[in-house]
């Protein structure tokens, strides 16, 4: 066992259930956290779904409506409606301020198709559901069509789960085969097939990076998604219903017949935990929104609450050795159940061409691309806080990266016994924060200034520049998005989705600047984004002029107020060479650049 | 040599006109011929004894002299004053010439005043305007942008202007064109965009002239290959 998963062990040794267990007069079926973490929510048997406030037993609520078990229930990501499927064929979605609902059925002609998963995309504009007859529906958020129909399993639909950019949906069930969607497309993007195993539960990690389903088999695969590397989980005794990434993708919760709940260290494969005291299956586990709680719904007629605050007491120290041991858990490489790289294919700069096909680029903005995305890296965001890893060859010549002090109070965090045990045995010790990256996900938005003031080269650098920054930037993890700023601001959306990505050039501004509109619709995003997001960081690339003759005391309060929302960051067009003093506005960012453009000659200041 | 001497020649007749014409009490006349002869200076005089602030105050702003330019747009914007038909269609120009005269004198924060009050007013007005007015407003607004290096209101002023312009007004249209390609030959891929739009706004008239010329030119030249 490596010496992180000793360290976890050691403390989810202590891990106890908080408080008494919160019994339901039937078996319990799912069980889910709200987003905001205040309330707990369960589905059961007796056809209604619970509400708890977390911290105490009393129940605070309960909404009936189902004519059978509640099967599965997902928040929308802005906590407003819970969507709960039924074995009667419905979904319900429940308003909870006014605890209303709006009930969709999908069964025909008398026969009752249970649906027995549902899923939210993170970003609220669709949800989906796993139905009985093998179809995944997906219902658009924004319209009231009929559903889409993703036709592709052979039989039924246990568990749905949406990507965290919300770009793919992954679907399981009894067909022993896990099938990933595209959701802008809406079609079969990949298929994970793995005979004799018939899925109960699909999870995406918050990272993006892994794709974990629970089996009927006893195991739970993990899947990276970079390079189809799969690894397995082994422990329980019997089928595992249920798994949940916690939010830092650091470690996943697993539910099984076994009556027991098992906590994992995900990069090492390692069982660092089991949660006993069900009495019964266990068939649903959920972490709440902060990692410091885990929630496991049984048959028992309970739903347990464990405390996870020990794990949490010190996330920026991860420790591992710098000899890795094998891992404990087998890696399979076996190329037929390999995924696609889908990740790779767009995150790699080589693949601009399959998100912007050539034909459509125009040639100036091809050749500015091409000469830009030579010099970006040295823009591309450096501060990734908690990326820094420091390393001491046992203490024997220290080397390290990044600041001392830092070092020292990572050192100082440890269990004394284990520091000195590690010292005395001249173990080779990281100190590493990655796991605090993984924790703090980061959304990234490129604002284009657009507009009448953007024509000719000034308006083609700022398409090349922004197709660099897109492609620079997506290699840095976290969500990526893009928005235009200009006669109005279009909202952001993912530029490496195909969809989407003709629309970086097709811009057409008929009229100049509307600075104030914009910065308000700006400030609302920011807002919303600050809910969902730990760090929010924006990238402006715009005219030296930008917003020059805008009164000074206006521009520094609106821009005071979405620098408390994000740190911003700006590179300044110019084709002025003779310009070297910074932009009159270059002091209201964070940081900035100047990207001069002289007798097609680009050169950074 | 022959063409230095008709240089000459004709820079001395500018003149001699211009003299005859502040003679017969014609000083619009006499300042364009002083400035056709490159004499700004005595166009500037010439002209500050008309009643064209306009005209005085983007010669003498042409010339250098920045304070006199700032007199002369305060002058115009107090003749405005008195009649609210000439403040709606030239308080905006006036507005915006005192702003360069400022700002190049060195004075941005009175400068910046008369600028803002000017765009603002751009703002107001620019839908309630005719399209002739509308388009000469935003043309002064490239022409500030000229002055104080200022490409991104440039290319502002000049698409406006462009647009209000439009099909019907298509000669003003070619003409202020022109100007915007001038003033932004830097740009090379802008000029090219515009080069492109001169060539489907030109008069398809003057198309098929420019064809039959180039025709006949072509023609002459393989008689005279034969």
């Amino acid at each position: 066992m490596t010496s992180l998963s000793t360290i976890l062990s050691e403390q989810a040794a202590q891990i106890t259930p908080r408080g008494t267990p919160v019994l339901h007069s039937e078996r319990v079926y799912c069980v889910t956290f709200s987003p905001d973490g205040r309330y707990l929510v369960s589905g059961s048997v007796n056809r209604q779904v619970n509400v708890w406030e977390v911290g105490t037993t009393k129940l605070s609520d309960y909404m009936k409506g189902h004519t059978k078990f509640v099967w599965s229930l997902a928040f929308s990501p802005d906590g407003k409606t819970l969507a709960s499927a039924s074995g009667d064929g419905t979904v319900f979605l429940w308003n909870m301020e006014k605890r209303s609902h709006f009930r969709i059925e999908e069964s025909h002609y008398a026969i009752v198709l249970p649906l027995y998963g549902v899923a939210y995309s993170p970003q609220n504009d669709y949800f989906a559901a796993g139905c009985a007859d093998g179809v995944v529906r997906l219902w658009s958020t924004t319209s009231k069509r009929p559903p889409w129909k993703l036709k592709g399993h052979k039989s039924e639909i246990y568990s749905v789960a949406f990507s965290p950019d919300g770009r793919f949906l992954a679907s399981g069930g009894n067909d022993s085969t896990v099938r990933i969607w595209n959701v802008a497309d809406k079609c079969e993007e990949e298929i994970l097939s793995r005979p004799g195993c018939r899925v109960t539960s699909v999870a995406f990690s918050p990272n993006g990076c892994l794709l974990a389903y629970a089996s009927t088999n006893t195991h739970i695969y993990i899947v990276n998604l970079a390079d189809g590397e799969s690894q397995i989980l082994s422990g329980h005794q019997d089928l595992v219903w249920s798994i949940a990434f916690s939010p830092d993708s650091r470690l996943l919760i697993s539910g099984a017949n076994d009556r027991s709940v098992r906590l994992w260290e995900v990069e090492s494969g390692q069982q660092i935990q089991i949660l006993e005291g069900h009495q019964n299956d266990v068939n649903s586990v959920a972490f709440s929104p902060d990692g410091l709680l885990a929630a496991s719904a049984s048959d028992d007629r309970t739903v347990r609450v464990w405390d996870l605050s020990l794990l949490n007491e010190r996330p920026e120290t991860y420790l591992r050795l710098v000899t890795k041991q094998k891992k404990a858990a087998a890696i399979e490489k076996n190329s037929d159940i390999r995924p696609k790289k889908y990740l790779d294919k767009y995150l790699n700069p080589d693949h601009l061409a399959e998100i912007i096909p050539p034909e459509s680029l125009p040639q100036t903005v091809t050749d500015l691309y091409s000469q830009l995305l030579t010099m970006t890296p040295k823009l591309t965001f450096t501060d990734h806080r908690g990326s820094q890893t420091y390393s001491c060859g046992g203490y024997h010549g220290l080397t390290h990266k990044g600041g001392l002090d830092n070092l020292a109070l990572s050192e100082h965090l440890y269990p004394e016994a284990l520091l000195q045990h590690r010292i005395l045995n001249r173990e080779a010790l990281y100190y590493g924060r990655e796991g605090e990256r993984e924790k703090r996900r980061r959304v990234t938005l490129i604002i284009t200034q657009s507009g009448l003031e953007m024509r000719g080269t000034t308006n083609h650098l700022a398409q090349a520049l922004t197709l660099a920054a897109i492609i620079r930037l997506s290699n840095l993890g976290g969500d990526l998005r893009h928005s235009f700023f200009g006669s109005g601001w279009t909202p952001p959306l993912d530029p490496l989705s195909p969809g989407n990505s003709r629309k970086l050039l097709d811009r057409q501004d008929h009229e100049g600047l509307n600075l104030k509109e914009n910065f308000t619709l700006l400030k609302d995003q920011l807002r919303i984004w600050q809910e969902n997001y730990h760090q929010i960081e924006t990238l402006w690339i715009i005219d030296r002029h930008f917003a020059a003759d805008r009164k000074r005391n206006y521009l520094k309060r609106t821009i005071q107020e979405i620098h408390n929302l994000s740190r911003h960051r700006a590179w300044f067009i110019s084709l002025n060479p003779n310009a070297s003093a910074p932009p009159s506005t270059s002091d209201l960012f964070h940081q900035h650049r100047q990207i001069v453009m002289s007798n097609d000659k680009i050169t950074m200041l | 040599m022959e063409n230095i001497a008709q240089n000459l020649l004709k820079t001395e007749l500018w003149r001699r006109a211009a003299r005859h014409f502040t003679q017969a009490d014609l000083h619009s006349e006499s300042a364009a011929a002083w400035l056709a002869a490159g004499h700004n200076d005595e166009a500037i005089n010439a002209l500050l004894k008309t009643d064209d602030r306009a005209q005085t105050t983007a010669l003498l702003l042409k010339a250098g002299h920045y304070k006199e330019a700032a007199e002369q747009a305060r002058l115009w914007l107090k003749e405005i004053k008195q009649e609210p038909k000439r403040q709606a269609e030239e308080k905006i120009r006036a507005l915006l010439l005192l702003a360069t005269a400022l700002h190049l004198d060195l004075q941005p924060n009175q400068a910046l005043t008369a600028y803002d009050s000017a765009r603002e007013k751009l703002s107001q007005l620019s839908k309630e305007l005719p399209p002739l007015t509308n388009a000469k407003n935003w043309e002064a607004l490239a022409a500030y942008g000229v002055m104080v290096k200022r490409p991104d209101l440039v290319r502002l002023g000049y698409e406006k202007a462009l647009a209000a312009y439009g099909q019907t007004l298509n000669l003003q249209r070619l003409r202020c064109l022109e100007e915007y390609l001038e003033n932004v030959a830097d740009d090379f891929y802008l000029s090219q965009e515009l080069k492109e739009r001169r060539a489907d706004w030109q008069p398809k008239s003057n198309m098929k002239r420019e064809r039959e010329r180039l025709w006949e030119a072509l023609t002459e030249f393989e008689d005279d290959l034969r």
